[in-house]
């Protein structure tokens, strides 16, 4: 394991309430880190390969949806 | 721009409004994209009856993407494509929910997105695919049929207002036969089968991200009166200064009135819609009983229900 890997995973969202499937984050990420995976209510939610993410953080900044949920005040 | 600019619409080819959700401004808006080499990206539906965001080049594509698709749409890989047709140099309309233009701009960020024309939909919520095809399932099971092709609202035979999915299918001794309904459109309205984003949508609001905002123009009887004919009138906000150009352009095609944003106000320009308090309930019945307990139990009008809403008519008269 390398420097990088041992950084913290990236969080995309903590609750789905704050996920809109938008697929910002899976196209920004350079290394194809990030699959859209479909939940058991059938809506599809960005997953992170741990293998290939070389923590960039450009998926957390990519998020326009919290960061808009945040000026709303739907999120802490 | 603070507030948008408001219009009512109708398209002047009784045809293009005929087959648009609305009053067909969409059309209008790619007809033009398309005329000027552009590209247009939407929402169609698949071969699987899967809503999914595609690349169009020509009308017949366009075509595909008018119509709504009550069920979230997937993106694919269109960021990248737009992106490409963007670096090309080409002129792209994108279409979408408001959250698929903002997550479409942000990924664009610094990239020049002058030739860009983003369009949203005012959106009640998104339900789940997998409902919706639990539903095709059960209504194949039903009518001994296969399904070839559906309309999620039937504008054609029951009028624009009107709210009636039509299922078209091909039975066993391979006859053709219709079928309307309004099961998938009741479990739609009560919001169990919604994303849980939509709860918390950031969006519903007079200001959206796109330049154009596009919706049917609930409470047009009283902005313009005498301009509802039942077969669909747009409400178009124009967000942004490079929107007012366009429209300019479009109006020798459009029959359209400037109207007001306080006469224009529905819901979904206000506040998202509230989790249901039977979400929970839906989805371990969803998960645990067949689909025919799903569509008596949440697709089907309640004997109080029929009642209130005989007595509503009846004291309206
Ligand atoms: C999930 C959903 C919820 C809606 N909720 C409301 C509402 O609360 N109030 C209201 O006034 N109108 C609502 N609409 C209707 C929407 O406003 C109309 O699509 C719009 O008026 C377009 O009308 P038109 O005649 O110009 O376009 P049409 O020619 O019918 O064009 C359809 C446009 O919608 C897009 N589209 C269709 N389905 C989807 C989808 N699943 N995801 C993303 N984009 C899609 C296409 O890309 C295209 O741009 C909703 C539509 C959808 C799909």
């Amino acid at each position: 394991m390398n420097d990088t890997q041992e950084r913290a995973l990236p969080v995309l969202f903590t609750e789905k309430e704050h996920c809109c499937g938008c697929s910002a984050c899976y196209a920004v990420c350079p290394k194809h880190a990030i699959v859209m995976k479909t939940d058991e209510e059938g809506f599809l939610y960005p997953d992170v390969i741990p293998e290939k993410c070389i923590r960039c953080y450009q998926c957390i900044h990519v998020c326009i949806f919290k960061a808009d949920q945040k000026k709303k005040g739907f999120l802490n | 721009m603070k507030f948008p600019i408001v219009y009512a619409v109708k398209h002047k080819d009784m045809n293009i409004r005929m087959n648009s959700r609305s009053g067909g401004i969409f059309t209008a808006l790619s007809d033009k994209i398309l005329s000027e080499n552009g590209v247009v990206y939407g929402c169609i539906l698949n071969e699987d009856f899967e809503a999914v965001h595609v690349r169009a080049e020509t009308a017949e594509e366009r075509d595909k993407m008018r119509g709504s698709k009550y069920i979230q749409s997937s993106m694919g890989d269109t960021f990248h494509h737009v992106a490409e047709d963007l670096k090309n140099g080409r002129k792209v309309l994108f279409s979408g929910t408001s959250c698929q233009i903002a997550g479409l701009k942000a990924f664009l960020g610094k990239a020049d997105t002058e030739q860009l024309l983003c369009v949203d939909i005012v959106c009640h919520g998104v339900p789940s695919t997998l409902v919706w095809k639990k539903y095709l399932a059960w209504q194949e099971q039903e009518h001994h049929g296969k399904i070839v092709s559906v309309d999620f609202r039937n504008k054609k035979d029951f009028g624009w207002a009107a709210h009636v999915e039509t299922l078209t299918f091909k039975t066993e001794d391979g006859s053709e036969k219709k079928v309307n309904a309004d099961i998938f459109k009741r479990i739609f309205l009560e919001r169990n089968s919604m994303r849980p984003a939509c709860y918390q949508c950031p969006y519903k609001d007079i200001m959206h991200p796109a330049d154009i905002t596009i919706a049917d123009y609930w409470g047009i009887d009283n902005a313009v009166p005498d301009f509802n004919d039942d077969k669909g009138v747009s409400l178009v906000l124009l967000n942004h200064e490079k929107s007012i150009q366009i429209f300019e352009e479009l109006k020798e095609n459009l029959e359209y009135r400037n109207t007001r944003i306080e006469d224009s106000m529905q819901p979904a320009l206000k506040q998202p819609f509230s989790r249901p308090a039977s979400r929970q309930k839906f989805w371990n019945d969803f998960r645990t009983k067949p689909f025919s307990y799903i569509a008596k139990t949440y697709g089907t009008l309640s004997f109080t229900q029929k009642i209130k809403r005989k007595l509503k008519k009846y004291l309206k008269k």
